[in-house]
């Protein structure tokens, strides 16, 4: 058997007490609100911190000693990404020209951003680390076509850096 | 030159009044954006956060941001409104509101250079009666918005105004008549000086819960916002105005919402007048009178932070069922005392 | 001053006047009307009778013709013709008219024409207040104004009485009107009475209820269990 709980119906000179009650319980809920003070970050000054896995705008890396790039443009990238939005084109590292540590360097490495969905895939299918996911996520523009990110942008340090969120918060 | 009103207390030279039409008209028009500003703020702070804080110091400049780039748009009207009346109408609703502002007494008569200026527009002799027939046309700038828009949100929204408006016109009259009897006046300078001793808040607690819940749903604010339900309305009357129509229906609300708390004030927590026998020299006066307008304001803001919106049904019931019955008996109780006190 | 006022606010009452019979659009006939009764609102703000004119603004342009809006613009968008009354309807309006006609010039006539060169009655302190129409409406004229509120409240009944429901809503009412709502599906596709055994397909069913299903979507007529009403399960 169910048994409804109802709550009491409205009217009358209880339903009318009632209702002035909860009234100035809500008067007090708020009142607490504007007492605590404002709980919103003041963004552009203020950045939220980033969990250290957050997956933001991509980087290309290199090695820390010889600075040859760590990629070496096997498109395994571009064959993961599920909204094709990197492009890459392969050329072959030559005794005078040497860009990576492998026998192939990307000639042209450009993600699209308007496209990208920030999945990660890439990073996952990369065999030598050399594109992660960084804590970036400022990334507005003016034109679609400067959201395209080349390789030099991805190589370089970006300016501004992401707050990281520490391990108490 | 014939006043059209009679004057309650004595008459004013014509160069006063004009001087003192043109103080209030700026006076009026510089509270409408501090009501703006206090309304966002004090929103944001009740809901956790800042509100506007970006143009100016501490967001100050914001309504005028707004106003500047209101005013700077591009006037359009739908192609099925009808021209004529939907420039009208947001002129009525400002012109309404403004109007209503001059009975509003910020002091009493006092003596400037040794002129005797009373601290109001006018002290007319139907007192409260004048914001009515101010507030009774004020509909038709709603009305006639909804109507030329050739829109239906805004038909509907001007419907719903117009309904909310003359069910809770009779309550808030109904409410004010146990001030009315107890002061034995309609002017509001009169009422001012009879509340010298008890603020009429406290015997006419109920007339004065009335005359709230009135206001809100006639300045169309939480909880009483149907005309413009956004959820299911748009914009309700206003949906198809842009530009500085728009600007003017929107500071017609928040001047609407001034004026609501400047009677409030008058008729119910002692116009200029202190507690605890403190007498200051007049030309505080106004500023007492701003100050206790502008707490009322924030009541008004909480009173937004707070609620949600109310059915339409509700409304109407809670409006003729609860409210008019309450604020006759109300009357009916204090007309009863009054006469076996005074007898 | 007060002529400036007095010839706009008389203008602007004859134009409004006029306007409600003239325009096409009775949407715009109530709005004229409005503009009339605000006009003489005005003018009797010139005769110094405040009261009369704040009540004139409360009582007619802010209540009366607010119900004149509301219904014309519901209703009437004039789209559609103002019907023409019969033959016998006209000759009646021409009679009255006429008779209104005479009746306003025996006034204009009697003793309108003799006050234009005068001064008027004089203006006695607090005439038109408040105070004045409370004290002239409860002393000398107690028994009309007592009738009119008997009339009006009788009105208000009649109202009431004409409004109301011919019979109270019951609960039964509303749950037969919700049942309305239910839609009608086919059974056995599906529901939560049916997953949890309450309704049960009867074998017959079951062996040929596909085919009957795929053909027409109807659903055949099942006997519905004991206990279980016809639209309970129907499924919303």
């Amino acid at each position: 058997m169910i048994v409804v709980q109802r709550a009491p119906e409205p009217g009358g000179a209880g339903g009318f007490y009632r209702a002035f009650g909860e009234t100035l319980r809500g008067l007090k809920t708020t009142f607490g609100r504007l007492v605590e003070g404002p709980q919103t970050y003041q963004y552009p000054e203020e950045k939220v911190p980033v969990y250290p896995r957050f997956r933001g705008r991509h980087r290309l890396h290199r090695f820390e000693d010889s600075q040859l790039e760590k990629c070496v443009g096997c498109s395994l990238c571009a064959a993961a990404c599920p909204a094709d939005c990197i492009r890459v084109v392969s050329a072959e590292n030559t005794p005078e020209h040497r860009v990576s540590a492998g026998e192939r360097y990307a000639a042209v490495y450009e993600i699209n951003l308007s496209r990208c969905i920030f999945c990660g895939y890439c990073e996952v299918a990369c065999p030598f680390d050399a594109i992660t996911m960084g804590h970036d996520y400022e990334m507005s523009d003016y034109n679609r076509s400067d959201l395209i990110f080349t390789k030099e942008m991805l190589l370089a340090e970006p300016l501004e850096r992401t707050p990281l969120r520490t391990e108490s918060e | 030159m014939t006043a059209v009103f009679a004057v309650v207390g004595h008459a004013e030279a014509w160069w006063i009044q004009i001087v003192k039409s043109l103080i209030l008209f700026i006076v009026g028009f510089s509270l409408v954006p501090v009501a703006l500003m206090m309304d966002r703020k004090l929103l944001g702070r009740f809901q956790g956060r800042y509100g506007p804080n970006r143009v100016g110091p501490l967001g100050a400049l914001q309504p005028m941001a707004d106003i500047a780039k209101l005013i700077s748009k591009e006037q359009f009207r739908p192609r099925t409104s009808t021209g004529f009346l939907f420039a009208l109408a947001p002129a009525i609703s400002v012109l309404t509101a403004s109007a209503t502002f001059a009975i509003l007494p910020f002091g009493d008569v006092v003596d400037i250079f040794g002129a005797k200026v009373g601290l109001y527009g006018v002290d007319v002799s139907i007192g409260i009666l004048f914001a009515f027939a101010f507030s009774a046309i004020s509909f038709y700038g709603l009305m006639l918005g909804g109507w030329a828009s050739g829109s239906r949100y805004s038909f509907l929204g001007a419907m719903r105004s117009a309904a909310q408006l003359i069910s809770y016109e009779v309550s808030m009259g109904l409410s004010l008549l146990g001030v009315i009897m107890t002061a034995g006046t309609l002017s509001l300078t009169g009422i001012v000086n009879a509340q010298n001793g008890m603020w009429y808040f406290i015997p006419q607690l109920v007339g004065f819960v009335i005359f709230m819940t009135a206001a809100f749903a006639e300045t169309n604010r939480p909880p009483f916002d149907l005309p413009e339900a956004d959820a299911e309305l748009v914009g309700g009357y206003n949906t198809e105005y842009g530009g500085g129509r728009f600007a003017s229906y929107y500071a017609a609300e928040y001047f609407n919402m001034v004026i609501a708390s400047g009677l409030a004030v008058t008729l119910f927590f002692g116009g200029w007048l202190l507690p605890f026998g403190i007498h200051p020299p007049h030309w505080v006066d106004p500023f007492v009178v701003l100050g206790k307008t502008i707490l009322v304001m924030a009541f008004f803001v909480w009173i937004r932070a707070t609620l949600p919106r109310l059915r339409y049904d509700q409304l109407m019931s809670l409006g003729w069922k609860i409210l008019l019955p309450l604020a006759t008996l109300n009357a009916l109780v204090t007309a009863i005392i009054v006469v076996v006190t005074h007898s | 001053m007060s002529a400036v006022i007095f010839f706009i606010a008389a203008i602007g009452a004859v134009a409004g006047a006029i306007g409600v019979i003239a325009l096409r659009n009775p949407f715009y006939s109530v709005l004229a009307l409005v503009g009339h009764l605000l006009s003489l609102a005005a003018l009797f703000l010139l005769l110094r009778a405040e009261f009369v004119a704040a009540a004139q603004v409360v009582v007619y342009a802010g209540a009366v013709m607010v119900l004149y809006v509301f219904v014309v613009a519901y209703v009437g968008d004039g789209s559609q013709p103002v019907g023409r009354g019969g033959s016998g309807l006209r000759v009646a309006a021409a009679l009255f008219v006429g008779a209104l006609f005479v009746e306003l010039a025996i006034a204009m006539l009697g003793s309108g024409l003799k006050a234009i060169g005068g001064d008027g009655a004089p203006y006695k302190a607090g005439f038109g207040q408040p105070a004045a129409i409370g004290q002239a409406l409860l002393t000398k004229f107690l028994f009309p104004f007592e009738v009119a509120s008997l009339l009006l409240l009788v009105a208000a009944v009649g109202a009431v009485v004409l409004a109301r429901r011919r019979r109270g809503l019951t609960l039964g009412d509303e749950e037969r009107d919700a049942s309305r709502f239910v839609t009608a599906r086919p059974r056995f596709t599906g529901t939560m009475a049916e997953a949890v055994g309450l309704v049960h397909a009867p074998q017959d069913q079951r062996e040929n209820g596909a085919e009957r299903s795929a053909g027409d979507g109807v659903e055949p007529p099942v006997p519905a269990p004991a206990g279980v009403r016809d639209d309970e399960h129907g499924g919303w």
